[in-house]
């Protein structure tokens, strides 16, 4: 089974496309005939698991009352299970492989849901290998290599695919392409092949809405994207914080996450969560559009420091508001690590550091919190 | 009521002044502390560079604002100020991180560098990863030619460039040669067959090239070598060919490129990356123009709504000039970007006129196609880009991208049009050897098997 969620809604709705590949049997380590076109790419443990929260968050925390969630359909490759709960229930649902037949058919269905109403919000998330070379960007699938005639013939050509999906009535796209963009010998000699094209491009009907499409890449063109062994992914990590909080806006009355709200946020995770940096997100194809309504006050991300940065060794960290204790962190008697990291509601706070021992005298801080995010220096006089 | 004015402080990196970054002024709370919901921030430009003047906001009510500045290097700089009743005038000073070093602040600033703490580890790590903890070096041999034809920013109104002020190059390392490649053309065709560079003809590059070495007095271990090219005295279009042992790679340079206000040459920075853990290196082009700098780095971060709203905000003095029909386009494809597809019809015909009054400017068809295929005109599409093809190489990254897709959508809707599905094939092995972060065309070139 593809599409592990279906609630048939009136309207407009959102329309999700999740896959995740971990498992690829034709690279080294791989369960099959190993390819020649392998580039240095071998199994991974965390694609997965990203396809898998993001499936998760989407079913269990999406809210957009002008389009609710209609579907999620789901595709993975993994090598210790082919089945997915949904959250809150144990029902293991098995899922079709990620492989370019499974794909190719599950694009198709997701355009053609995507195509009942132009007011309809798409939203495709892939995790796995990924190529690129110039404009092309192959994303790997499950039988990539599977014959060294065409081992691309295992990949999903992506930039033809969003040229596809431009002649889909619905108006607004959301892409997040959570792979790497390094160049591969095997694109290069590819002769402008870059994998499987579900959809043809084409024009859009100028008679519908024009389309909004955004995609955010995990990492910048020719570099690598990253994941800690057998966790989600830098990217997926940050997708998820952005979605929950930080990547909110209340300049409409209520909290919402929209395309360009979403950006600031991941800078902000991927920055934070890569030190040293190495994986910068990038956007492309700027629109601007709401794609999440909290049902609660976002939790704001908070990084509190000294200056100088040493001091924060032996300073007790306190976080108030109107007085109240909200955290509290005594001294860890090292320098390491260098920040306090909190999430807070939306409000005033105040930031206090003291000492009981040390070259130091105490400091406060008063600041307001909101998304972004807020960093609190806190200068300490020796 | 109050008056607040906003300024970036005087060591911000970015000189001299490059337009201004996106802020919003947003009100959190009231007089009492009350929390204000649902209100719009206010957005300002602020300006950055020499000879600031702050953004001034009038009439401000009373009440705890939080004022919110997007750096187009992705940096948030954040201010919590507290307007009191009757304060008359307030300023807000706004600090950037500073740049690892002095003589890198544009292209710190600009998002191209890493702020010096960073910069630092980047360091640290470059010699970690190599024998004998020495970072690599590699020769660059680096070409210049010049295509047949005008620049298309030689415009109706603009004269020559002052090309008397050149600088010298002090011995660089890595080493920068350059050449002249005579009556070349560079056209799609060129590169898709497999353009390669003459490194046997490279000279040194400040034989042609009126160019200084910005940061003389640099360290062993410095990954960068920036090099700041003034009044490019060509009135044809100039590339720069870069090479080492192992890669080459073909810019384009946005050259002249003249300041709408003072119709003098602005300076163009050449950023090389060295890749210390081995062979290759990165090249990026950037222009520090007087009003649309910061719009031109926002662009390059891939932050478009921004770049819009500076480019907005000074697009009439750059409609009524056409002087500088480069930053022209680059509005225009900031717009296109985001309009989602609703263009005013005086930009509609602004696009046309730049895609006609500058023949030698492919980026301006470019532009006028992606209007026609927006506006579901199959048939005045494939006329308008089949135009923009012949005009050759865009000065910019995403003109190759939109030529590229609108010829493959074209072809797919007539698959009939054996010359359309030539063209993009053709476009497409272009692109793949584009450098598509940059923001200005970057092609990546075979190297002679010599």
């Amino acid at each position: 089974m593809t599409e592990v969620y279906r609630r048939v809604q009136p309207g407009p709705a959102t329309y999700a496309l999740v896959i995740g590949v971990g498992e690829y049997p034709h690279l080294p380590g791989g369960s099959g005939a190993r390819t020649r076109a392998d580039d240095g790419m071998t199994q991974l443990g965390s694609p997965t698991l990203s396809a898998r929260v993001v499936a998760d968050w989407l079913i269990d925390s999406f809210n957009n009352t002008n389009t609710p969630l209609a579907s999620v359909r789901l595709l993975l490759s993994d090598a210790n299970s082919q089945v997915y709960i949904r959250p809150g229930s144990t029902v293991a649902i098995p899922v079709d492989a990620a492989d370019h037949r499974n794909v190719k058919a599950a694009a198709r269905d997701w355009f053609a849901d995507g195509n009942s109403d132009e007011d309809n919000l798409l939203i495709f998330y892939f995790c796995g290998h990924g190529i690129s070379e110039g404009t092309d960007y192959a994303l790997i699938l499950r039988d990539y290599g599977a014959t060294d005639a065409n081992p691309l013939e295992g990949a999903l050509d992506f930039r033809k695919l969003h040229l596809g999906m431009d002649t889909c009535k619905a108006a607004e796209q959301a892409y997040f392409i959570d792979a790497c963009r390094l160049s591969s010998d095997t694109l290069i000699g590819s002769s402008g092949h870059a994998g499987e094209v579900p959809i043809l491009p084409g024009i859009r009907n100028n008679a519908l809405r024009p389309r909004e499409a955004s995609i955010f890449y995990a990492t910048l063109g020719g570099q690598q994207a990253y994941a800690k062994p057998n966790k989600p992914s830098v990217f997926a990590n940050a997708l998820i914080k952005s979605l929950n909080g930080a990547g909110a806006d209340d300049s409409e009355g209520d909290w919402r996450v929209d395309t360009t709200s979403l950006h600031r946020a991941l800078d902000f995770y991927m920055d934070e969560e890569n030190t040293p940096k190495v994986q910068v997100p990038q956007s492309a194809s700027h629109s601007t559009f709401f794609l999440h309504y909290l049902l609660s006050e976002p939790e704001v991300p908070v990084v509190v420091s000294c200056d100088p940065v040493q001091a924060i060794a032996d300073a007790d960290l306190t976080c108030t508001q109107l007085g109240n204790v909200v955290h509290n962190r005594p001294a860890i008697g090292s320098p390491d690590p260098a920040a306090w990291n909190l999430e807070l509601l939306p409000g005033g706070y105040d930031f206090t550091a003291t000492f009981s021992r040390g070259a130091f005298r105490g400091a406060l801080k008063s600041d307001y919190v909101r998304p972004t995010y807020r960093r609190i220096k806190l200068g300490v006089q020796p | 009521m109050t008056v607040l004015s906003i300024r970036m402080d005087g060591r911000t990196s970015a000189k001299p002044r490059v337009g201004g970054i996106v802020t919003r002024v947003r009100q959190v709370a009231d007089e009492i502390g009350e929390r204000v919901k649902g209100v719009r921030p206010l957005t300002v430009i602020v300006p950055v560079g020499f000879s600031d003047v702050p953004a001034q906001i009038d009439e401000l009510s009373p009440g705890r604002y939080l004022i919110e500045a997007d750096l187009p290097s992705g940096e948030l700089l954040i201010k919590d100020i507290i307007i009191e009743p009757e304060s008359g005038e307030q300023e807000v000073v706004l600090s950037t991180q500073p740049p690892p070093r002095e003589w890198l602040g544009w292209q710190h600033f600009s998002g191209k560098v890493a702020s010096a703490a960073r910069y630092a580890g980047e360091v640290e790590r470059s010699k970690g990863e190599l024998p004998g903890g020495r970072p690599a070096r590699e020769p660059y041999a680096a070409i210049q030619t010049r295509s047949v034809g005008p620049s298309p920013a030689t415009s109706p109104e603009s004269g020559k460039p002052d090309t008397s002020a050149r600088g010298s190059i002090p011995e660089p390392a890595p080493q920068i040669l350059t050449g002249l490649g005579d009556g070349f053309r560079m056209q799609f065709e060129d590169i898709a067959a497999g353009l390669e560079v003459p490194v046997g003809k490279a000279r040194p590059l400040a034989e042609v090239m009126p160019l200084t070495r910005v940061g003389e007095e640099v360290a062993a271990d410095e990954l960068h070598a920036l090099f700041r090219i003034r009044d490019i005295h060509t009135e044809r279009r100039s590339y720069l060919w870069l090479a080492d042992r192992t890669s080459s790679e073909l810019v384009s340079l946005p050259a002249p490129w003249f300041s709408v206000e003072s119709r003098e040459p602005v300076p163009v920075e050449l950023l090389i990356r060295h890749r210390p853990n081995r062979a290759g290196f990165r090249v990026s082009v950037s222009v520090a123009d007087p009003h649309f700098g910061v719009a031109l780095a926002y662009m390059g971060r891939g932050d478009f709504p921004n770049g819009a709203r500076v480019f907005t905000a000074a697009r009439d003095m750059l409609y009524a000039k056409r002087s500088n029909p480069l930053a022209a386009a680059a509005g225009g494809y900031l717009l296109v970007a985001t309009a989602a597809g609703k263009p005013d019809a005086d930009w509609y015909n602004w696009i046309n006129n730049l895609s006609e009054w500058f023949k030698d400017l492919p980026d301006g068809m470019i532009l006028r196609g992606s209007l026609r295929m927006r506006a579901g005109d199959a048939d005045g599409a494939n006329e308008v880009l089949t135009r923009a093809y012949r005009r050759g190489l865009p000065y910019y990254s995403l003109g190759i991208t939109m030529l590229l897709d609108g010829l493959t959508r074209l072809s797919a809707h007539d698959p009939d049009d054996r010359e359309l599905a030539s063209m993009a094939k053709t476009v497409n092995v272009v692109a793949r050897r584009a450098n598509m972060d940059e923001i200005f065309t970057s092609i990546r070139l075979r190297r002679p098997s010599d």
